[in-house]
């Protein structure tokens, strides 16, 4: 009986029809049915009587009276753009860059445009260029940000190319190229702002951190971000992200009377040593100690910071091991 | 000297890192002179801590709360809270302060607080001065408004200083300064301590984390910067305020002020109802000896009379008559409603309750101890605890509620705790570690877990975790309740609670009453009702056939003796009078198991050991008991006359043993009882056993009389099966949820006992099951997934006339499709002429024809069911297996047969033997049989070993598993119902259990697979 759930949906495309199966599957079974044979036997109006219209249907089904449509078959969507770059004014095709861009804007436009129709941005794409009796030279993109907007992308695929070609030139002209976007990312939206260019700026700035990334290497460009950790080193965090879209203004601040009695937090030095380092010279103790107790689930610390000066007059941040105060002075950031 | 004022326990759940009596013991040592407590929202550990405080003369303990208190509208942020620690100076201040807490948590959820700020000034008023007050000024996300809060408390109100080293000390002096300068405010030096050791930051950072739900990774500024937030001592401390030692100055000056303590609280039962012109113990006097009338008959002998008189001279010396009264009213009132109750526990050491009415144990049968119950020198309130039908309790909590309004009746809190294993999961969350989901607590191994989670789920363990309600501790008063302790709403619906679990009341000194549910009463309630007795006592005492009966182990369904090793234990100690009932009751408990006292119990009442007695002392303890020390009291007794222990003492003792698992007393006075006993002259092996049985009673031991109370219901119930066992079975079937055993061991048992059952009927059956001239009608109750609504519906439909045939019934009952095809298979409507699968079929049509609601019904049918005719396609029969495999799954019963017989048609070489023949078998002596396993055992008391229940048609039959056979065929225990199991048979007079060796499924599915269906 089992094999009902193949009779009413060969092809998995009717989950709901397999879904109400069960109770019937059972009661045929409680009814004393043990395969589609015994089935057979029942008079159709009489199981649709009980069972319903489904089950009707579904024994037309085993009796090979009816049919099923296969589903529609829908192949994965490939957005793809090429270019010939022979032509009657140009036959030898594109040697450099230069010429090569005008193809490369073409299809770039083409390509953007169509990733607009669908709400896309591009975050990873492939470029071939198919070299005249010679093997075709393939580069891929892995953009830092989502890149909507042709001029954009164009000028990060020419400063790669630029560089390709000052190490490795071309070896023959450009006969054709293909541009594959790989990856997606969704849209900023389908319709300009009115109001101002916020689409605009923020396609520059992915474009400019694209292009940052790609001259000095992924790990080069971030933005830091504050993490809640008592741990000055960790109290921050490395962190790449596109421009926020512009928020409705802040409301005013409550005036200074009605402010709650939340204590300042403690003053942080101007710059932050990356490592602490350890520090011998004299030092002149000037604020009360701040003490830093935790991480025990991991490493573990205890430091007692204070602010120091040095004899040449320097603010600085230092600390000392919370259980052994007398040991090595550190010295971790400097006021300016 | 020094005064720390702001300290949070872990009463502040998940806030707090010590438990309140570590606080009072550490500050002690540190040499603390004052230590306010002052728990968020309520005072939930003061109680504890005033316990402790007491060893310590010199140390005081200032007794507060933090309320939660709506900041002010004029000043912005409304709503926002503001954490205000308020401490008693007096007494007065401490009933304002249970009000305030009170009115913070009316109307809120459980858990929750928050006063709103005007009416927090129409309760505090202005001028107070008996209150020190302190606002968490720096947690607080709105201004602190000092100005109006300095206009209520004055010179008492005080800004508390922290210097807690993280960078901000400076910033908050400066504040403080300013406040001061404004408001002439006192400033006062704290260290806000939230745990009395530095080294609980761990645990203190793991509290945080399982509080917000948060990996420690994540916690970032939620967790405190460093671990200074712990007790210091007056040292350390005073370098930190080296610049500023008034506040040191000032925070012991206002520790000074605050004078009250919990000592002070005088509480006072209601006393409405007395007659004018009388005194509480005036009544309490005339009702006793106008009961005792009542009670003996026969006339009051000499020394019963003098029993009487000397527990009522003792209830005047103590004025704990109320209490009396108040119980006697409630049993009183039950007793009108028609609704049965019985006291249990120590109260049936007393003639006064039972003259009362209160309990049932005949004392001039059983000689009781009275000074278990109540004695001069412990001074402390009886503890009365009354069984009620299960059913009905909550007419008589409404009823409570009712005669003494919310503002004086409350129901005792119990505290949640965290215990070791239950904490894992949440820690290892905390810590970021993986978390092993197990089937249960159980299965959980302590050494899967990494050593730091491990350290944590230690210290964790008996922290509390929330408050919850105690299963029926009622706390009433004749004045308002909120005076004497906070009150806030339970999490089930129209229930109050105090603040106070059962402990803490024990230790103010406020009585309970304990309104408890036996579901038990219910069914013996009804019983009673079909048989004709009019109560418990009406009942013939000490019949010989019920102690035959009892002796057979014949007792499924019976109170307290029915599960496994009970009946077991019936067999070897065979009960022959009213008093071995109380031993039986008694002895199959952790106490006298681990102690080792069965054995020579059972051996020197069937005389193959002397009965002798270590010591001449002992005579008169343990003669009832054949010198084994059975019961608490024994123990308890043993101490007094053999160890040297003041009855003070050995009710520390007493005390000890309930609260053992959570500190280290029990070993401390064990030691001493042991080190006494030895010097008395006892053996060493005497000492010993009786140190483990003290901690097993800790587990779960029943005192005598609350096992003679039991011993009164398991006659009861004993008597009824024996002599009514239809109506008992239906009696029981009809309380269910309840005991050990299932509808179809109730109903096979019936069965075995003459009784003819008869299946629901359409036409016949109640929703209750009922008798039908002596024999059992099955109720709709059975039916799975009908509900009592349904039901009576149905009942009503068919008062109008009787339901004619099957599509009468589907038409006019209006039950679900579900279960009209669950009763077609279960072979309800056999009265209708119709075999299971023929009523499948027109019930479904019947359902397809109700949904459509016309003769249209689907493109595909035409049909209307009436058209169809009455012949259906001709379906197989039910083979007898699937007959009664279908009445389980519809009524979880069979009135045809035991499952056993009709697998025995269909699997045809199973073993020949039956429990009844397994009962005569020999010691020793190899044994096959198939059976239905019904009961699955895993006693803490049995170091691993597994028991399990055989059922087969003609009784049952205990399996014993070692833990390598369990191990071994674990899988099939837990998860076949069909066995087949070989071992050696184990006799002990009458009593047969198998030693199980080997363990087999039966598969019914597979053999009705190969079974040839001929389908017409």
């Amino acid at each position: 009986l089992e094999a009902l759930y193949d009779y009413a949906s060969p092809f998995q495309s009717e989950p709901e029809l397999e879904a109400s199966l069960s109770p019937l599957i059972a009661a045929l079974k409680d009814l004393g049915l043990e395969n589609l044979g015994d089935l057979r036997r029942l008079k159709s109006p009489f199981l649709g009587a009980r069972f319903g219209s489904d089950a009707a249907l579904l024994l037309s089904r085993i009796e090979g009276d009816f049919a099923m449509a296969w589903p529609r078959f829908i192949p994965e969507e490939k957005l793809e753009e090429s270019c010939n770059l022979f032509s009657p004014e140009n036959p030898r095709g594109s040697e450099n860059l230069e010429s090569l861009s005008f193809s490369l804007k073409q299809v770039l436009d083409r390509t953007c445009a169509r990733l607009r129709a669908r709400g896309l941005r591009a975050s990873a794409l492939a470029l071939r260029l198919n070299l005249e009796h010679r093997a075709p030279r393939s580069l891929n993109f892995n953009l830092a940000l989502p890149q909507g907007s042709a001029m954009e992308l164009l000028k990060v695929l020419r400063e790669r190319l630029d560089s390709e070609f000052q190490m490795r030139p071309l070896a023959a002209p450009v006969a054709s190229l293909k541009l594959e976007i790989i990856e997606t990312a969704p849209g900023l939206g389908s319709q300009a702002h009115f109001f101002n260019n916020e689409e605009t700026e923020r396609e520059a700035w992915n474009s400019l951190i694209t292009r940052l990334s790609q001259k000095l290497g992924p790990d080069q460009v971030f933005l830091a971000e504050l993490v809640q950790c008592y741990l000055p080193e960790k109290a921050w965090r490395k962190i790449i992200k596109e421009a926020e879209p512009k928020e409705s203004p802040v409301l005013p601040a409550p005036s200074p009377s009605l402010r709650p009695e939340a204590l300042a937090q403690p003053e942080r030095p101007s710059r932050l040593l990356s490592k602490p380092l350890p520090f011998k010279k004299p030092l002149k103790r000037l604020s009360g100690l701040e003490r830093i107790e935790g991480g025990w689930w991991e490493d573990g610390y205890a430091r007692d910071y204070f602010q120091a000066e040095t004899e040449e007059g320097r603010r600085l941040w230092v600390y000392t091991q919370v259980a052994s105060p007398q040991a090595t002075t550190w010295v971790h950031g400097a006021f300016d | 000297m020094l005064a720390e004022l702001l300290c949070r326990s872990n009463f502040s759940f998940l806030r707090g890192a010590s438990h309140p009596e570590e606080l009072i013991l550490q500050a002690q040592k540190t040499g603390l002179s004052a230590l306010g407590l002052a728990d968020m929202d309520g005072v939930y550990g003061l109680a504890k801590a005033y316990d402790k405080a007491k060893d310590f003369e010199e140390f005081k303990l200032i007794y507060g709360a933090e309320l939660s208190l709506a900041s002010p509208r004029d000043l912005g942020s409304r709503g926002t809270r503001l954490g205000l620690v308020l401490h008693a100076k007096s007494k007065k201040g401490w009933s304002l302060l249970c009000r305030l807490i009170t009115a913070s948590h009316a109307g809120r959820p459980k858990g929750e607080a928050l006063l709103p700020w005007a009416e927090f000034l129409s309760l505090a008023g202005s001028g107070n001065t008996e209150l020190l007050a302190l606002p968490r000024w720096e947690e607080s996300q709105a201004p602190t408004p000092w100005g109006p809060l300095h206009e209520i408390f004055g010179q008492d109100l005080l800004l508390p200083l922290c210097r807690v080293l993280d960078g901000k000390d400076a910033e908050r002096t400066r504040y403080a300064k300013e406040q001061e300068a404004r408001y002439g405010l006192k400033v006062v030096a704290s260290n806000d301590v939230h745990a009395h050791l530095r080294e609980r930051q761990a645990l203190q950072d793991s509290l945080v984390c399982i509080r917000e739900g948060l990996p420690l990774k994540e916690a970032g500024y939620r967790l405190f910067p460093n671990a200074e937030r712990y007790l210091k001592g007056a040292a350390e401390m005073e370098a930190l305020f080296a610049d500023w030692p008034q506040c040191l100055e000032a925070g012991l000056a206002a520790a000074e002020s605050c004078n009250f303590t919990l000592k002070e609280l005088r509480y006072h039962y209601p006393s409405e109802w007395l007659p004018a012109g009388m005194d509480a113990q005036a009544y309490l006097e005339q009702m006793t000896w106008q009961g005792a009338a009542g009670k003996f008959s026969k006339g009051l002998d000499e020394p019963m009379r003098q029993t009487i008189a000397h527990e009522l001279k003792l209830i005047a010396e103590l004025g704990f008559a109320d209490y009396f009264l108040t119980i006697e009213d409630i049993v009183h009132w039950a007793r009108d409603q028609k609704i049965l109750c019985q006291g249990r526990g120590s109260a049936a050491n007393s003639v006064v309750c039972y003259c009362l009415g209160i309990t049932s144990v005949d004392p001039s049968k059983i000689d009781l101890l009275f000074e278990r119950f109540l004695s001069v020198e412990r001074a402390e309130p009886p503890d009365i605890d009354v069984d009620f039908e299960h059913e009905r309790r909550e007419e008589v909590i409404q009823q409570l509620y009712k005669k003494y309004t919310r503002d004086r009746a409350a129901m005792v809190s119990a505290v949640i705790t965290y215990r070791s294993r239950s904490s894992i999961a949440e820690l290892s969350k905390a810590l970021d570690r993986p978390v092993r989901v197990g089937r249960s607590l159980r299965d959980i191994d302590m050494a899967d877990y990494e050593p730091q989670v491990q350290a944590l789920s230690e210290q964790i363990a008996g922290f509390p975790r929330h408050i919850s309600i105690h299963s029926g501790g009622f706390v009433l008063s004749d004045g308002p309740l909120a005076d004497l302790v906070p009150i806030e709403p339970a999490r089930m619906e129209g229930r109050t609670v105090v603040q106070w679990d059962k402990v803490d009341l024990d230790i103010i000194g406020m009585m309970k009453v304990d309104v408890l549910a036996l579901g038990m009463l219910t069914a013996l309630k009804r019983c009673m009702d079909l048989t004709g007795y009019a109560d418990l006592a009406a009942l013939p005492r000490e019949d010989p056939k019920t102690y035959a009966m009892i002796q057979q182990a014949d007792t499924i369904g019976v109170f307290q003796i029915e599960s496994r090793a009970q009946m077991n234990m019936l067999g070897r100690l065979k009960p022959k009078d009213f008093y071995d009932l109380v031993i039986e009751v008694a002895i199959v408990r952790p106490g006298p198991i681990h102690g080792d006292m069965v054995h020579p119990y059972l051996k020197r009442r069937k005389g193959e050991e002397a009965v002798d007695f270590e010591h001449k002392k002992l005579i008169p303890i343990l003669g009832k008991t054949l010198g084994v020390p059975l019961f608490q009291e024994q123990v308890m007794r043993i101490a007094v006359d053999l160890a040297d222990f003041s009855p003070g003492d050995s009710d520390r003792l007493r005390r000890a043993i309930g609260a053992w698992r959570s500190d280290g007393r029990l070993s401390e006075i064990g030691g001493r009882l042991h080190e006494r006993l030895r010097a008395n002259g006892l053996s060493e092996a005497f000492c010993d056993r009786l140190f483990k049985e003290i901690k097993g009673f800790a587990e779960y031991g029943f005192p005598e009389s609350h096992a003679a109370s039991f011993a009164m219901l398991c006659y009861a119930s004993s008597y009824l099966k024996c002599h009514h066992p239809a109506e008992f079975a239906s009696s029981l079937i009809n309380s269910q949820p309840m005991g050990f055993y299932a509808n179809h061991s109730l109903v096979d048992d019936a069965k075995r006992h003459g009784v003819r059952v008869l299946p629901v009927h359409p036409n016949k059956s109640l929703w209750d099951c009922q008798m039908d001239y002596c024999r059992l009608q099955l109720g709709w109750r059975i039916c799975s997934g009908l509900s009592e609504e349904a039901a009576k519906r149905l009942i009503v439909e068919r008062s109008k006339r009787p339901f004619a045939d099957l599509d009468d019934f589907v038409s006019r009952s209006g039950l679900k499709p579900a279960v009209l095809h669950s009763l077609a298979l279960g072979n309800a409507f056999a009265c209708f002429g119709l075999e299971p699968r023929e009523a499948l079929w027109r019930v479904l049509i019947m359902e397809t024809f109700q949904q459509h609601q016309g003769p249209q019904l689907t493109l595909f049918s035409q049909l209307h069911p009436q058209e169809e005719g009455e012949e259906g396609p001709g379906f197989a029969a039910l083979l007898p297996y699937e007959a009664v495999a279908e009445e389980y799954k519809s009524f979880g019963l069979s009135t045809k047969a035991h499952p056993m017989q009709v697998l025995r048609l269909l699997l045809k070489d199973l073993p020949p033997a039956r429990t009844a023949e397994a009962r005569k078998g020999r010691h020793g002596q190899w044994w096959t049989q198939a059976g239905l396993v019904i009961v699955r055992q895993r006693p803490g008391t049995a170091a691993g070993v597994v028991f399990a229940t055989l059922e087969d048609e003609s009784g049952l039959l205990d399996l014993v598993l070692h833990v390598e056979v369990y191990e071994r065929f674990r899988e099939l225990l837990l998860h076949k119902s069909f066995l087949c199991a070989s071992g050696i048979l184990q006799r002990d007079q009458d009593s047969v259990s198998l030693l199980l060796k080997n363990l087999s499924a039966l598969n019914p599915k597979k053999a009705l697979k190969t079974h040839a269906h001929n389908w017409h």
